[in-house]
């Protein structure tokens, strides 16, 4: 399921999937948070309590994503993509949405 | 480090990656839960624990009930708000906000007041309901100074180390969010494990055991652990917040106003002196329909002073609301005196967002249901520390039966390390507790810096227990701990005897509930910690 051909040695690969789950995952939770502060229709306190609020569910299922048998570039990149998609919508939409 | 430590994750298919991950993020954190399961679980007690460990307030409370039953006259309400403001315009002119507690909510009791100190401690003094003087300033019977009960509180979220403290619990808590949703996934016969217990079979036991506490108990840990998270979300998830506000004092001054609904009131500049305050206390009675809990004065001696005025819950509201804390609250303007805003008892300051997050800390630190609820989440707490003692132990004793050499070279060291931080983390971190106890007994009342000396002598018994057990093998430095455990939890009455003068049967004839439920619990820690050496020597005999 991985990829085999990896040149780096399998310590530094696990490191990089610890990496990516705590860091990659609390980026992910904290642009969720950042969306649904946005998005929430309430006053912009409302929304980005709520946002925070949601945000740790988010970062649990990330770490277990990141500690799926996938190769090590999908692990990343199935949590930066959809941390710099919403943590984009979240600046583009928060003057509109939130800010109530 | 190569071999399956470092392989598993990547191999197999989704439930071994899993089982990967519940092992080793479960075992690296299990010690540190532990702790916080622990003294989390005895914070649920803080109050009898603080009343067993301040023996001089017993016969002050006594006095006051008997007071009490004697109908002896107090000063009505006019007259405790006027000293309460006499005393803060007297002592502490400066402070930016007074808080005036005239009575209980029947009229009686002592009269309070608070204010922020020069480090923005928030402190307070007692006022005698009869002369108006305080109560607690004169030196001569001075209570020991101790943290009491909150030492656990402190302890189980920020490890008396403030922001880093709150960090460290933090990550934890997230790694056992991890941990629970891993170990269900790994988990394929959960149901059907949980009717499940194999004793006297060694590993399979231990299996057995951290399963049946884990299952049985699963949402309260779920839910222990994502509201502790979220009281102090804003801390560890401040993007969406630093997003709309910015950062600094001001800009999280700006979000918490916004949160409550509530603008903070500015101050003037122009002098004005405080209004006689009981006006306000009735009109704000009237409007609200509960009895006045508290009078609050936002820059007191301003023109733009603004005065609240807060209700008294109903015993019954606090049984049966999970968000407890909002009561009834009238503000006016002190200078014109009109009403500013009323919040009705019940209704919560702003919307659903904020009433979750009142929900959650209620839910966590169940200011609900009484004392039955209390006992709930104390055994529940147990369970929840019985998971991670039992997880880490777990791991070891599979080990022992079969080298699985996940360290190369190093696995014998790293197996070593586990073994003696199991000892010091369970038995360890249990004798630090009663520890403390003892020291609250044995330290001397009047000694400098005393609550410090006591926390001195919980972290110095934990210390010394993690030097034992890397000192002592494995099996040794268990029967020792738990023996010690045994021996410090069954001999404090003894201690307290000793000290005090008190003891089992006068708490119980004086109904002093709560001291007698303090030294009973910790008797029966001490049977447990018996039973299991008992365990453990007859193990050692086969």
């Amino acid at each position: 399921m991985y990829t085999r051909s990896s040149s780096f040695s399998p310590a530094l690969r696990l490191l990089s999937r610890v990496a990516a789950a705590v860091f990659g995952g609390y980026a992910l939770a904290s642009a969720a948070a950042v969306f649904l502060a946005a998005v929430l229709p309430s006053g912009r306190a409302e929304a980005a309590l709520g946002g925070m609020q949601f945000s740790f569910a988010v970062y649990t299922v990330a770490v277990i994503w990141a500690f799926a048998p996938v190769s090590l570039p999908r692990a990343w990149a199935g949590l930066v993509l959809p941390a710099v998609v919403l943590a984009g919508l979240g600046l583009a939409l928060r003057g509109a949405g939130g800010g109530a | 480090m190569s071999t399956p430590a470092t392989k598993a994750p990547s191999q197999g298919g989704f439930r071994q990656a899993q089982a990967w991950l519940h092992t080793w993020c479960g075992l690296w954190f299990s010690w540190l839960l532990f702790a916080v399961f622990l003294t989390g679980t005895l914070a649920v007690f803080d109050e009898p624990i603080t009343h067993w460990m301040t023996p001089e307030h017993h016969a002050e409370e006594a006095a006051a009930a008997a007071k009490k039953e004697k109908g002896e006259p107090t000063a009505d309400r006019a007259q405790r708000l006027a000293w309460g403001m006499a005393y803060m315009a007297r002592h502490h002119p400066g402070a930016p906000m007074w808080e005036l507690w005239p009575s209980d909510a029947q009229g009686g009791g002592e009269l309070r007041v608070f204010w922020f100190d020069a480090n923005r401690e928030y402190v307070g003094v007692t006022l005698d309901p009869v002369t108006g003087k305080p109560l607690n300033d004169g030196a001569g019977h001075a209570a020991r100074a101790t943290q009491g009960g909150h030492h656990f509180v402190d302890f189980h979220y920020e490890l008396h180390a403030g922001t880093v403290g709150l960090w460290i619990i933090g990550i934890a808590t997230m790694a056992m969010l991890v941990a629970l949703v891993s170990g269900v996934i790994t988990h394929k016969r959960i149901f059907k494990d949980f009717f499940t217990f194999r004793p006297k079979k060694g590993q399979r036991s231990w299996l057995d055991a951290h399963n049946a506490v884990a299952v049985l108990t699963l949402p309260f840990q779920f839910m222990i652990a994502y509201t502790g998270l979220v009281i102090s979300g804003t801390s560890f998830m401040p993007a969406p917040k630093v997003l709309h506000y910015g950062t600094g004092p001001a800009a999280q001054m700006r979000f918490v106003s916004e949160l409550s609904g509530s603008e903070n009131p500015v101050a003037t500049g122009r002098a004005m002196p405080v209004p006689v305050l009981e006006p306000f206390a009735a009109r704000g009675q009237e409007r609200m329909g509960q009895p006045v809990r508290a009078v609050v004065i936002d820059h007191p001696g301003d023109a733009g002073a603004r005065i609240g005025v807060y209700g008294w819950n109903g015993d019954d509201d606090a049984l049966r609301r999970l968000s407890a804390a909002t009561s009834g609250m009238v503000q006016f303007s002190a200078a014109t005196g009109e009403v500013q805003r009323v919040r009705l008892p019940g209704a919560a300051d702003g919307g659903a967002a904020m009433t979750a997050q009142s929900a959650m800390g209620g839910l966590h630190m169940v200011t609900f249901g009484g004392w039955p609820m209390k006992w709930l989440y104390f055994l529940c707490g147990l369970a929840g520390t019985a998971m991670m003692g039992s997880g880490a132990v777990l791991f070891i004793v599979k080990r022992r039966q079969k080298h699985l050499g996940e360290f190369g070279g190093a696995t014998a060291r790293v197996y070593r390390l586990v073994e003696a931080l199991n000892v010091a983390a369970i038995a360890g971190l249990a004798i630090a507790c009663v520890g403390y106890l003892w020291a609250n007994r044995l330290v001397p009342v009047g000694i400098g810096h005393r609550a410090d000396r006591e926390l001195q002598v919980f972290f110095a018994l934990w210390a010394l227990a993690l030097v034992h057990a890397f000192v002592r093998q494995p099996a040794r430095a268990w029967r020792e701990q738990l023996g010690a455990l045994a021996a410090l939890c069954l001999l404090l009455p003894v201690v307290n005897f000793l000290t005090t003068g008190d003891h089992l049967l006068a708490q119980l004839l004086r109904s002093d509930w709560e001291s007698l439920g303090v030294e009973l619990g910790v008797m029966a820690f001490g049977l447990a910690a018996l039973g299991a050496l008992r365990h453990l020597l007859r193990k050692g005999a086969r």
